[in-house]
């Protein structure tokens, strides 16, 4: 196969697991799949390593496939383990109309950045506007969910989708800060978990609608 | 290399910390440790001060007059904090609020998060700098949950979600300005030192750098409680513990606002001032007329107080983008006297809300009476914030009202000032009620304990004489910072 074929199917794959994410009926599908996504960056920076000859990048690989493809499920799977396993997500919006939405932050992404008029390198054309997209999708997830849980996944996507802008814009962040910023990622999720367990302790419920006292 | 101990004493206070078991032991390597980041970090300043700009071996640490205004308020604000943290906390395990694991999580998230803003100040790439504020987030939420009540999950919740999305947002415009700087500089991990991309901004690409620092703006502004974004800011501030939020409200936002000024340097030397300082001006004076019919109809001091936070970072803002010497220079006296008087008052309504136990504004009068150290102090702060002469704040917004007029934004200057007008009457009318009447009957006269009523005391020391008189360090130090932004200073 062709290293240009292979970055086709990736970035359909990446495409696919965003939309999918967004219409996920369970929570713990949800965090699987986000697992999927983020093997598959893991799998796009490899690709980037191995066309650009950049090899800081393959240990940036090896980081996300750790951090973001194990770690980050486990430790949400984890939550819902002590929560609950079987539940539901829950939207402002119905699934059908998740997925048209998300399928239209699609075009935005791919509009936008054609009218940025940037087409420098393939990995560039290729995967600038579906990170865009991925970046807007997860805000979507933050916006239009109301578990707690699935606005934390939400927060992964969007990180995601930066982890992608950076990676087709300029073969990766420096190391340093790459590396910051999945500690930075790691802690938050952490975080997201210790206050989803909270609150399920004091509400009886993860739905962010209990969270309506504080106001003016 | 004494730049190094100011961020590595308050992991190190944070490391022991970890392994004491007494409560009295962590008092004092608390107290200790607050004290030595406190030290080290004056006299980071005070060589900057005397030799310019310090650069670490390898450039990873950077650190010049402009962060040096943030790292001389991250001190003070600190080590009050800490003082007042020791009083405020023991009193909280006399009530029961706050259980023993706790405390220790307390004090060592304390020690992290001053770590985690002496970072922002010290780094010199701009990509560690975002990293540096996320983590002043994240520490800071724990904080603002320690507490085992809805509103506090709630609090930290909004915090989390609203300041992780907005800075999300700040990354990807760290990104545009990293790939613009990789295309003119070439690939290399200094590409992003600030010290590399403020002498070389003119190659910057105009058309990333534009949208670059509007993401920027937007994620920062967040992070500094510029409206719209400002809705995390009244809950955090609000629902935290005393000591945290008087460092949240006096220094955390300063921190966050200096990142936005650097990006805002390189931004405007890339694309010419005018852009970066309308955003600026734009986003600011939204701030002040939002917060303005919050503090008229507020119920709860702490959010009260919050709001008047908003309103200054608004001030500060709004300065920025007015800009000349007299606007930039006033910008930074702002920024300090606001940590100086919002910390303060933040723990005088900490030592209130123990004592009357509510943060209900209705529910409590006779302040006086009751805490007359406390009372005088909330009340010298309250002047101090809404601008009166001879108090420190009011020199700023002089200096910034008479340099709208000076640049020609007459109607800019003439609105500020009637906002800001119209905030003292509601603050003063608030407060005023609150200080005096009648006391509450079953209510012993007394302050909360000695060292939460000795803290006050040195924020108060700088309210009050600065307005008077600036001595010729600080003069020195906030005009080499002035000129950092102008881009001729060091």
């Amino acid at each position: 196969m062709l290293i240009s074929d292979m970055f086709d199917v990736l970035s359909f794959a990446l495409m696919i697991c965003s939309i999918a994410i967004v219409g996920c009926q369970r929570i713990v599908t949800a965090i699987r799949i986000l697992a999927l996504q983020s093997f598959i960056l893991g799998g796009v920076a490899i690709a980037t390593a191995y066309r650009t000859h950049v090899t800081e990048l393959y240990g940036i690989a090896f980081l996300t496939i750790l951090l973001k493809g194990i770690i980050i499920p486990w430790i949400l799977h984890f939550t819902m383990r002590k929560i609950g396993l079987y539940r539901q997500t829950e939207k402002v919006f119905s699934r059908e109309w998740s997925i048209l939405i998300s399928t239209a932050l699609l075009i935005v992404g791919y509009s936008a950045i054609y009218r940025l008029g940037l087409n420098d390198t393939y990995i560039e054309k290729q995967y600038l506007p579906i990170s865009i997209a991925i970046l807007l999708i997860g805000l979507f997830v933050m916006m239009t969910h109301k578990k707690a849980v699935m606005q934390g996944i939400g927060l992964i996507v969007m990180e995601n989708g930066l982890f992608l802008t950076a990676l087709s814009m300029t073969y990766g962040m420096p190391s340093l800060v790459e590396i910051g910023v999945f500690f930075d990622v790691v802690v938050a999720v952490v975080l997201i978990s210790t206050l989803t367990r909270r609150m399920e302790q004091m509400f009886q419920s993860t739905n962010t609608d209990q969270l309506r006292r504080l106001k003016g | 290399m004494i730049e190094l101990w100011v961020v590595w004493t308050p992991v190190l206070t944070a490391c022991i910390l970890l392994l004491l078991k007494e409560r009295s032991k962590m008092e004092w390597i608390h107290i200790a440790g607050s004290l030595a980041t406190t030290a080290f970090s004056l006299r980071t300043v005070w060589d900057v001060l005397i030799h310019g700009a310090i650069e670490s071996p390898g450039g990873f640490f950077y650190v010049d007059s402009l962060s040096g205004v943030v790292l001389v308020s991250i001190a003070i604000v600190g080590f009050t904090a800490a003082l007042h943290s020791i009083s405020y906390i023991r009193k909280e395990i006399q009530e029961g609020s706050l259980q023993y694991n706790q405390i220790k999580r307390y004090y060592v998230l304390f020690h992290l998060f001053i770590a985690t803003m002496v970072l922002v100040c010290m780094v010199n790439n701009m990509g560690m700098l975002w990293v540096a504020i996320e983590a002043t987030t994240i520490v800071s939420a724990f904080l603002v949950a320690i507490y085992r009540k809805g509103e506090a999950i709630e609090a930290a919740w909004k915090y989390l979600m609203v300041c992780s999305a907005g800075i999300a947002i700040a990354l990807l415009g760290v990104i545009l300005v990293y790939a613009s700087s990789v295309r003119s500089l070439g690939s290399a991990n200094e590409v992003l030192n600030w010290t590399l991309l403020h002498s070389a901004t003119n190659h910057l690409d105009a058309r990333f750098m534009v949208l670059a620092f509007v993401c920027i703006m937007i994620g920062f502004g967040t992070k500094v409680g510029l409206a719209p974004m400002h809705s995390w800011l009244p809950d955090a501030h609000s629902q935290a513990p005393a000591p945290i939020s008087a460092v949240l409200s006096g220094v955390l936002l300063n921190c966050a606002m200096l990142g936005l000024i650097r990006f805002g340097i390189v931004t405007s030397h890339a694309v010419g001032a005018a852009f970066v300082q309308h955003l600026f001006i734009g986003f600011g004076i939204i701030s002040i007329f939002i917060a303005i019919p919050f503090i008229i109809v507020q119920q709860d001091f702490k959010r009260m107080l919050a709001f008047s936070t908003v309103e200054h970072m608004g001030i500060i803002a709004v300065a920025i983008g007015i800009g000349g010497k007299i606007g930039w220079t006033a910008a930074l006296i702002q920024m300090f006297h606001h940590s100086m008087a919002k910390s303060m008052l933040f723990l005088a309504s900490g030592n209130i809300a123990q004592k009357y136990h509510t943060k209900h504004i209705a529910r409590v009068s006779g302040i006086m009476k009751v805490m007359p150290y406390t009372g005088v102090v909330f009340l010298i702060g309250g002047l101090a914030i809404t601008g009166v002469p001879p108090m420190s704040i009011f020199t700023s917004e002089f200096g910034i009202i008479t340099a709208g007029f000076a640049q020609g934004h007459a109607v800019l200057a003439s609105t500020l000032v009637l906002f800001v007008a119209i905030i003292f009457g509601a603050m003063m009318f608030h407060m005023a009620k609150m200080a005096f009447g009648e006391k509450r009957e079953r209510m012993d006269i007394g302050e909360v304990g000695r060292l939460s009523t000795v803290s006050l005391f040195i924020p108060l020391a700088f309210v009050l004489l600065l307005g008077l008189y600036m001595p010729e360090t600080g003069q020195q130090l906030f005009q080499q910072a002035m000129l950092v932004i102008e881009g001729s200073g060091k």
